[in-house]
């Protein structure tokens, strides 16, 4: 049984065995709203919005959830030398791909490390803007394969458009869209209990972009960047390091436990 | 096919398909229909025929513009009490259809939305009515499995931009024509 809904600014699927499970679908799927909710840059109500509203020196009570997934963006902000990282925001903004949010001016020399993490909140060394658009997508899989698994569900898949987890006993084909054949799908072979996510441009420039922290500058590439790994969070991070600088990325993503597709724009073997 | 194994990077031939353009079919529109509201008995058909200056108000207050046919509409009944309204409508993505249903409460509130089918070209069929004309009409029972159904793709930077602007769409024709 399979059932699409739109979230998260493109449509997530769920997958899994059958109609009994139609419950466990819905309240996965009810996990996916809650992370859109708390993480959505554009929803003035969000745990992301409040934050990007608030003042130096301010202290901003988030939920737990919001709270892991920083977390793990800081570690792997950490791991990659800074190649994933969520302050990524005026940058992205100043190139059209974010709108401007209400809130005082930011600092220009903030950086990500600013953003102090406390038990059951963030401290705000400088005022800052931080997106988690580069890693709530693959969070929210993460939240609803683990809404599935504990309604008893044996086996499925959620794929949010494009970063997905395959969970249960039988390895499954998983497939990669081609970055520039519209249409060819890349085998990257057989695999269970593994999540995927892609980062590419697909013939639109004016699609995702991908700013790279370095220079602050908007990354353009042709091929398209793949990250294997056990949870879908991480997984949807290391996309952005990889596809900006695949050299460097390999080693944090080797670290992390995580294995890497390069798909290059040239014919690929039929 | 191999299992993955543990090196990093995949050998760059790899195999790649040609992949039919891929059509899913999630829900029929009777399953939407008791979705949304299971405890009815009853779907009326609401026949629409909106006015032109019924579809100028409409797309003047969601700021989405009416593209082919009008939605479809049922009134949810129980005992002949409305339980609320089970709207069903086409649009078009850059190279997709997307047929969705959305559940509007008696009180006016989305209690849901649901995407019915998938369908993805490669051209630009999917502006051509004849390409879309073989998807018209509902199909009953369960739904069918397509053999271009191919599962568990990474990698696709589909907005949901389009359905997102057609419940506001939606929710505005409830406003005007049906509340």
């Amino acid at each position: 049984m399979r059932r699409a809904r739109p979230l998260l600014g493109t449509l997530v699927e769920i997958r899994v065995p059958g109609e009994p499970y139609g419950n466990a679908v819905n309240d996965a799927f009810s996990a996916v709203a809650r992370v859109q909710r708390l993480m959505s840059a554009h929803d003035p109500a969000s745990d992301v919005s409040r934050v990007n509203r608030a003042r130096t020196g301010e202290v901003v009570a988030l939920d737990s959830w919001t709270l892991e997934v920083l977390r793990r963006a800081r570690e792997i902000w950490a791991a990659t030398r800074g190649l994933f990282d969520c302050c990524v925001a005026p940058a992205l903004q100043r190139a059209g791909h974010l709108p401007r949010w209400p809130g005082p001016v930011p600092d220009s020399n903030a950086r990500f490390a600013d953003l102090e993490i406390l038990p059951d909140a963030v401290r705000l060394r400088r005022c800052l803007r931080v997106t988690l658009g580069g890693i709530a997508k693959g969070f929210a899989v993460d939240r609803a394969v683990a809404v599935l698994r504990d309604a008893g569900v044996a086996s499925g898949a959620v794929n949010a458009g494009g970063d997905l987890r395959i969970f249960g006993p039988d390895p499954e084909p998983v497939y990669v869209r081609h970055p520039a054949q519209l249409g060819r799908l890349v085998s990257i072979g057989e695999a269970r209990e593994v999540a995927v996510a892609t980062s590419a441009f697909y013939f639109s420039r004016n699609g995702s972009a991908i700013v790279d922290p370095r220079t602050g500058r908007v990354r353009l590439t042709d091929a398209s960047a793949t990250v294997i790994a056990r949870d879908c969070m991480t997984a949807d991070a290391l996309t952005k390091p990889l596809l900006i600088d695949p050299d460097a990325a390999l080693p944090a993503i080797e670290r992390l436990g995580a294995r890497a597709v390069w798909i290059p724009c040239e014919e690929v073997a039929a | 096919m191999r299992e993955l194994d543990a090196s990093l990077w995949v050998p760059v031939a790899l195999a790649c398909a040609a992949a039919p353009a891929q059509a899913t079919q999630y829900l029929t529109v009777e399953q939407a229909q008791r979705e949304f509201f299971p405890q009815a008995d009853a779907f009326a058909v609401a026949p629409l025929r909106l006015t032109a200056e019924q579809r100028a108000r409409i797309e003047a207050v969601s700021g989405v513009p009416f593209r082919g046919g009008e939605p479809r509409v049922w009134a949810a009944t129980r005992g002949g009490g409305l339980l609320g309204h089970v709207m069903v409508d086409n649009v078009i993505g850059k190279h997709e259809l997307i047929t969705y249903a959305v559940g509007i409460g008696a009180d006016g509130a989305v209690q849901g939305v649901e995407i019915l089918d998938y369908r993805e070209t490669r051209g630009g069929e999917v502006r051509d009515p004849r390409w879309r004309a073989q998807f018209a009409g509902k199909r009953r029972g369960a739904p069918l499995r397509l053999d271009e159904d191919i599962q568990n793709i990474s990698g696709a930077t589909l907005s949901c931009r389009h359905v997102t602007d057609g419940v506001r769409r939606l929710l505005a024709l409830y406003e005007l024509v049906l509340k």
